[in-house]
């Protein structure tokens, strides 16, 4: 059956693909009956129209990928940016796809964002590259500190005609382990596609060698909001207390973490609301600091922090004027310190920088 | 907790703490489509951050863009979405629902592939420690592709199997 549906989907076999479901019996899951009409193709692109007239001649689409843009910017970046291959064009932006089976939450949706890098390389040295690019996307996912076993590599069995490796990452969401970046390498298909309904030379003179060639490319393509979910999904913990009570939990890596630190006064009096903001407005220049006002419980606040990842928070309480030390409370473990205010800073900025991520890409 | 339960609580979770709201939330929604909220926005672009700065600058070779979501015609003509980028689609009469044709067929593979995946855990049990899972996996999966249905060469595959592990 597999075997026939692949080959079916290459045509596509519009007919193929119906017998399969005749002869698996497949039914509808609502309901449950086998009178199914013939398979027909739909175009996922989205259209609109330019301007005011309304003739098929001003039909323009929503992009259903970045790459193009990549693509059809190809000269202008090698020319502008003197560029010498081996290089890379990378971008982020919103792509838009008609989906019909649009399902798990911000999974499959219809507008989605994409971070794509398109890296073009001498014909011949694209497989050395592809590896390359599989191991680094691989450590970059890794940096996270998300699990190493909850990431595998999906290889194509069936390759598109233009492409002559691929492979996927996935992550093991609750619904299985699922896509969340793509690695391909696409030779030299889009580059010459564009030669040929632009007319203009997409070429490439290298100097090591004295010839002209159309680079071959391999992309790495990431789905921003799959990689959204895989984080949330990863994070999300409810953990029971020895008071018998449940603590619901984001466990975000820190350097995702929306806020960083949250500073809390532990009541209404002797200037600690005053004293809290000004530690507040120390560190709101190095990153996302939240005030908590006192209006609600300490255990409150920190319940509140915990539900949305912060990894720090901070208390400052009526011994605070005199000795000049503050609670510091780390999420995950909820152990407390005093701390200096002057050291806040110190212990928390290497840990919420993104700086820190990109330092543990471990490629070896 | 089953994991169909945990998605829904993180679904919940993400709406009442500022990070995915449904689209047009006070019309009731819009299938499809959602809004990052207060938080998942702080999240979402730190995700973008550590991609764009792996990107760029640990990279001296690789530059960024920011191009048009709109682009000339003729490049989805050039790129082949214009006439290759299709889902096939299927209705059936009485429901009135249309699906996608490769899904519906995808999702009847993965019912095979979880069968399979029992038929091995419970060969495993009746073989003990001389059970290689591995060979056993790789035989059926190979049996799976040549044979229409799944199902019917588990059997054989096991046969084969147990031939196997008892010479080992």
């Amino acid at each position: 059956m597999h075997e026939r549906y692949t080959a079916a989907m290459q045509g596509p076999n519009l007919e193929e693909l119906k017998q399969i479901i005749l002869d698996e019996e497949i039914v509808d899951p609502i309901s449950g009956t086998k009178n199914w009409t013939d398979v027909r193709q739909f175009n996922l692109m989205f259209s609109t129209e330019v301007g005011s007239l309304s003739d098929q001649t001003n039909k323009i689409y929503l992009r259903p990928e970045t790459a193009q843009g990549i693509f059809v910017n190809y000269l202008n970046v090698q020319k502008t940016g003197r560029m010498k291959l081996p290089f890379g064009i990378c971008q982020i932006g919103k792509a838009f796809r008609n989906e019909i089976v649009a399902r798990q939450f911000v999974f499959r949706m219809r507008e989605f964002e994409q971070m794509e890098m398109q890296f073009f390389c001498q014909p011949g040295t694209e497989m050395k590259w592809f590896e390359y690019w599989k191991k680094h996307r691989l450590a970059w996912h890794e940096a996270l500190g998300m699990g190493n076993d909850n990431y595998r590599f999906h290889d194509h069995e069936k390759l598109a005609h233009y492409a002559n490796a691929a492979t996927d990452i996935e992550f093991k969401m609750p619904f299985g382990f699922k896509e969340v970046e793509g690695i391909h390498s696409r030779t030299n298909f889009d580059l010459s596609q564009h030669e040929k309904y632009s007319g203009r030379q997409i070429k490439y003179f290298d100097p090591d060698c004295n010839e002209n060639y159309t680079p071959y490319d391999v992309e790495t393509s990431i789905g921003v909001d799959r990689m959204f979910l895989s984080v949330m999904c990863h994070s999300y913990t409810e953990e029971q207390l020895e008071n018998g009570e449940t603590r619901v939990v984001l466990k975000l890596p820190e350097a995702l973490a929306p806020v960083k630190c949250a500073v809390f006064p532990l009541d209404k009096k002797d200037g600690l609301p005053e004293l809290a903001q000004q530690i507040v407005d120390d560190l709101k220049f190095h990153f996302n600091t939240h005030y908590g006002d006192p209006k609600d419980s300490i255990g409150k606040r920190y319940r509140r922090q915990d539900a949305v990842g912060t990894p720090f928070c901070v208390t400052v309480d009526h011994d605070t004027p005199n000795d000049h030390k503050v609670t510091l409370r780390y999420r995950d473990t909820m152990k407390q310190e005093r701390v200096d205010i002057d050291d806040l800073r110190k212990i928390m900025e290497d840990r919420v920088s993104i700086t820190s991520l990109l330092k543990k890409i471990n490629v070896d | 907790m089953a994991q169909e339960d945990v998605f829904k609580k993180i679904v919940s979770h993400c709406k009442e703490y500022g990070f995915v709201f449904p689209s047009s939330d006070i019309y009731d929604g819009l299938a499809a489509v959602y809004d990052y909220g207060q938080n998942g926005v702080e999240l979402k672009n730190n995700i973008k951050e550590y991609w764009w700065k792996s990107m760029v600058l640990l990279h001296s070779n690789i530059v960024g863009i920011d191009a048009s979501i709109f682009m000339h015609p003729t490049v989805w003509k050039a790129s082949g979405h214009v006439d290759a980028f299709n889902d096939p689609l299927i209705d059936n009469r009485d429901s009135k629902k249309r699906y996608r044709a490769d899904v519906l067929i995808e999702d009847q593979i993965a019912k095979y592939e979880e069968k399979i995946v029992k038929e091995v855990a419970k060969a495993k049990k009746r073989f003990g420690d001389s059970f290689d899972e591995a060979k056993f996996a790789k035989l059926i999966h190979a049996c799976s592709k040549i044979n229409r249905n799944a199902m019917l060469c588990t059997s054989v595959t096991l046969r084969l199997c147990r031939d196997l592990t008892l010479k080992n």
